[in-house]
């Protein structure tokens, strides 16, 4: 049942990104709303859940973008690992601010996987696709931190809160057990 | 406070997994095994994007519409002056076009050919917004191929086809910075490459010095590669920046298409 409901939102948040989300862009850029998730999920510790986001949202998002397919799905992977295992070592705690840096700095490194494949499939004669690295593109990369900070802050509080409902009950049910 | 870090359920082996599950797909892919599974998915998922993409539309229209109320009044008599003086064109183009009927019969030339076009409604655009792009609803089965021109009424050019499935395909803007046009300001016959700009506009390189361009000037396709037939309207001239110092001229063009507001296009496939 779970797995259905997640399956569920995944889905309406990819008609989201690709259909809606656009028509509202700020500055030209749009948030990241699987890639926030994922993060969200790797912060708060699930790191099964940031795998399932990551993977299952990217390679569905891969069908619906002009890169070579698996390039989201990679980059996905990628940042959850950075964030799940290198990033403990600087930022220790949840707190808002730790929030904050892991969101810029898992934007910028996520844009530039993005990049790095696009790169990668192209010297591979997988795809013509090229991505400049020019200031239109760092630009729009910082606005996209901002907006996937603040989404991020709400959605890792969001998760938080499933997260104690979750302990609660499982707390009452041993009492009662 | 909680600390966020490795855990419990082993996520090297989660992870060495996914990545090997990811890299497998891509693999299938590469030898266009999960070709099917992924034509199917687009299938399914089509109809409901096509209504998510309709009331985005809908909506950021209504939102555009309100915030240019304030412009309404400089719009209204921007578009009068255009209006009288499109007016008088027309009436010439009319004119010309029957002594050019004329000269064809009197040259026994056949009539130009019309464009057979496919209609393709939009269903969704780049998730990243990182390159400027759209899906259609529409793919091989409709005689779609890749680099088709992509234009909407009265031959406004807006892309390209890149990638073609057989119930959907995905188009590059003229606004990416990855498209390049032959293009020609169409007064001054000069032959110059339209490129986009991060979709923020369109810039027109190469342009010889040696040509006089104005402002309000048009831009149509040359013709020049084959990827796009000739006289395919791009926009108008809106700035020029002519450097002394500078083998070939730039000029700033501007689209009458609002690429945001686009929900049906047409694909040229003859």
């Amino acid at each position: 049942m779970k797995f259905f409901i997640s399956i569920v939102i995944l889905i309406a948040l990819i008609f989201l990104q690709v259909s809606l989300l656009p028509h509202f862009e700020i500055l030209h850029t749009i948030p990241s709303l699987i890639f926030i998730i994922a993060i969200a999920w790797c912060i708060a510790g699930n790191f099964k859940e940031a795998i399932f986001w990551g993977v299952a949202g990217g390679i569905i998002l891969d069908l619906f973008s002009p890169f070579y397919f698996g390039t989201i799905a990679l980059a996905n992977l990628g940042i959850i690992m950075i964030v799940y295992f290198i990033m403990p070592n600087f930022i220790n705690n949840d707190d808002k601010f730790s929030i904050v840096a892991v969101g810029v700095i898992a934007t910028f490194i996520y844009n530039f996987l993005l990049i790095f494949l696009i790169l990668i499939s192209r010297l591979a004669r997988l795809s013509a696709m090229i991505q400049p690295l020019n200031f239109q593109f760092i630009l729009s990369v910082f606005i996209q931190a901002v907006l996937n900070t603040i989404i991020l802050l709400l959605i890792y509080n969001f998760i938080k809160s499933i997260q104690s409902i979750k302990v609660y009950y499982e707390q009452r049910r041993q009492i009662k057990a | 406070m909680k600390q966020f870090g490795p855990g419990s359920n082993s996520p090297t082996t989660i992870f060495i997994i996914s990545i090997s599950i990811v890299i497998l797909l891509i693999i299938l892919h590469i030898f266009g095994i999960l070709g099917p599974v992924e034509g199917a998915v687009v299938r399914v998922f089509s109809p409901f994007q096509k209504y998510f993409y309709a009331t985005g539309s809908k909506f950021s229209g209504s939102l555009r519409f309100f915030s240019s109320i304030k412009n309404l009044k400089k719009e209204n008599k921007e578009l009068y002056d255009k209006v009288s003086s499109l007016t008088f064109e027309n009436s010439k183009l009319e004119r010309l076009e029957k002594e050019n009927q004329q000269l064809r019969d009197q040259l026994g030339l056949i009539k130009k050919e019309e464009f057979n076009l496919v209609a393709a409604n939009i269903i969704g655009q780049d998730p990243n917004n990182l390159i400027q792009f759209i899906n259609i609803d529409k793919g091989s089965n409709n005689k779609i191929e890749e680099n088709q021109p992509v234009i909407i009424a009265n031959n406004f050019l807006i892309g390209k086809i890149t990638e073609v499935t057989p119930t959907s395909s995905k188009i590059i803007l003229i606004t990416d910075s990855y498209s390049k046009i032959n293009a020609q300001i169409q007064e001054a016959e000069a032959n110059g490459i339209v490129k986009g700009e991060h979709g923020l506009g369109l810039m027109m390189e190469m342009i010889p010095q040696d040509k006089i361009i104005k402002r309000n000037d048009k831009v149509i396709t040359s013709g020049i590669s084959s990827d796009f037939p000739i006289g395919l309207y791009i926009g108008e001239v809106e700035e020029v920046n002519t450097a002394d110092n500078e083998l070939f001229q730039k000029a700033r063009i501007k689209s009458s298409v609002d690429f945001k507001g686009l929900r049906v296009v047409f694909i040229i496939i003859d």
